[in-house]
């Protein structure tokens, strides 16, 4: 397997290296951008062949290696936990410290998907001018949420 | 013992216990490898470049973090919240008011119940609005800072003092 860029991790690099709690750094990690780049980009088996290349395979030798393995392991936190919970159950890396704590937290949260919101663009000229003395309520309203 | 992780370095654990004898889970890495040191080198490099008011006094050390500068005297590194709390309860540790916070105590920084960091205060009042704290960023350096200008959210904090 080939490596990701070296550079693909560098702010994931300085979240780690200021990180005094496994949950900073979940929390950190899952808030940075390149992380969630490397989550759109990946499959979900391809998030766990680089958890494995990074921590068992010869990624090891790299200076990235655990920032690159803790940061694949978050970007599965976006995926939905029926397609990695039992590898990640599985999961065994000692050179990964804070695995068992990141383990409970992703299993915990399951936070899998993401949620947006389309809200549309408020402009002048769709903005529907009306007398409030002529609005009543027609039918029923029904919020709609986009996810995806 | 230490133990090997790879050739990138090693950890081992010192005895750490409170007033109580209870044991404090820790952690020492030690042995970095040389392209790691660089690594950190250049990484503190970038903080130094980010927070540029602060004033930096160790660009970085694997063997201690903010928890092991503010309560074992630089020996090591604390990450368990959980003993974090049972250090205060038996080292005697008591909350202060934000308005009756002295230099030596202790401020933590708290998001949804963990304490993801901690440091020592080292001035308050006067020109400083909020009080200016001593403390160690992760691996990494080990820096004077305004208490919101770092790393860390200072939203939740809440600051104590050793009273007995």
């Amino acid at each position: 397997m080939k490596p990701l860029p070296k550079s693909t991790f560098d702010g994931a690099a300085q979240i780690h290296m200021v990180s005094n709690t496994p949950m900073y750094l979940y929390k950190h990690l899952r808030q940075n951008a390149d992380v969630s780049k490397v989550a759109d980009q990946l499959t979900t088996a391809e998030l766990l062949k680089s958890i494995s290349f990074y921590t068992t395979g010869k990624g090891t030798k790299l200076d990235e290696a655990v920032v690159a393995a803790y940061a694949c392991l978050v970007a599965l936190s976006f995926k939905p936990l029926s397609e990695f919970e039992d590898d990640l159950k599985a999961l065994d890396a000692s050179c990964l410290r804070w695995l068992p704590e990141l383990r409970e937290i992703i299993l915990s949260q399951n936070l899998s998907s993401r949620i947006e919101f389309n809200t549309p663009i408020i402009q002048e000229s769709n903005i529907q001018r009306v007398n409030p003395a002529d609005q009543k309520v027609k039918g029923k309203l029904t919020p709609t949420i986009w996810t995806g | 013992m230490p133990i090997s992780l790879g050739t990138r370095y090693s950890t081992r654990k010192i005895s750490l216990v409170t007033r109580e004898e209870n044991a404090i889970d820790n952690e020492q890495q030690l042995n970095l490898s040389n392209s790691l040191l660089t690594d950190l080198q250049g990484k503190a490099k970038k903080c130094r470049e980010q927070y540029k008011t602060c004033t930096f006094l160790v660009d970085y050390s694997p063997a201690y973090n903010c928890h092991g500068l503010a309560f074992a005297c630089r020996r090591t590194a604390i990450h368990d919240s959980k003993d974090l709390r049972t250090i205060l309860e038996d080292d005697c540790y008591e909350k202060v008011q934000d308005n009756d916070v002295k230099p030596g105590d202790i401020v933590l920084y708290i998001s949804t119940g963990d304490i993801e960091h901690s440091g020592i205060v080292v001035g308050t009042g006067g020109a400083y609005i909020v009080p200016l704290i001593r403390s160690k960023w992760g691996i990494g350096p080990e820096a004077i800072h305004h208490a919101n200008v770092c790393p860390y959210d200072f939203t939740y904090h809440e600051f104590y003092r050793v009273v007995k």
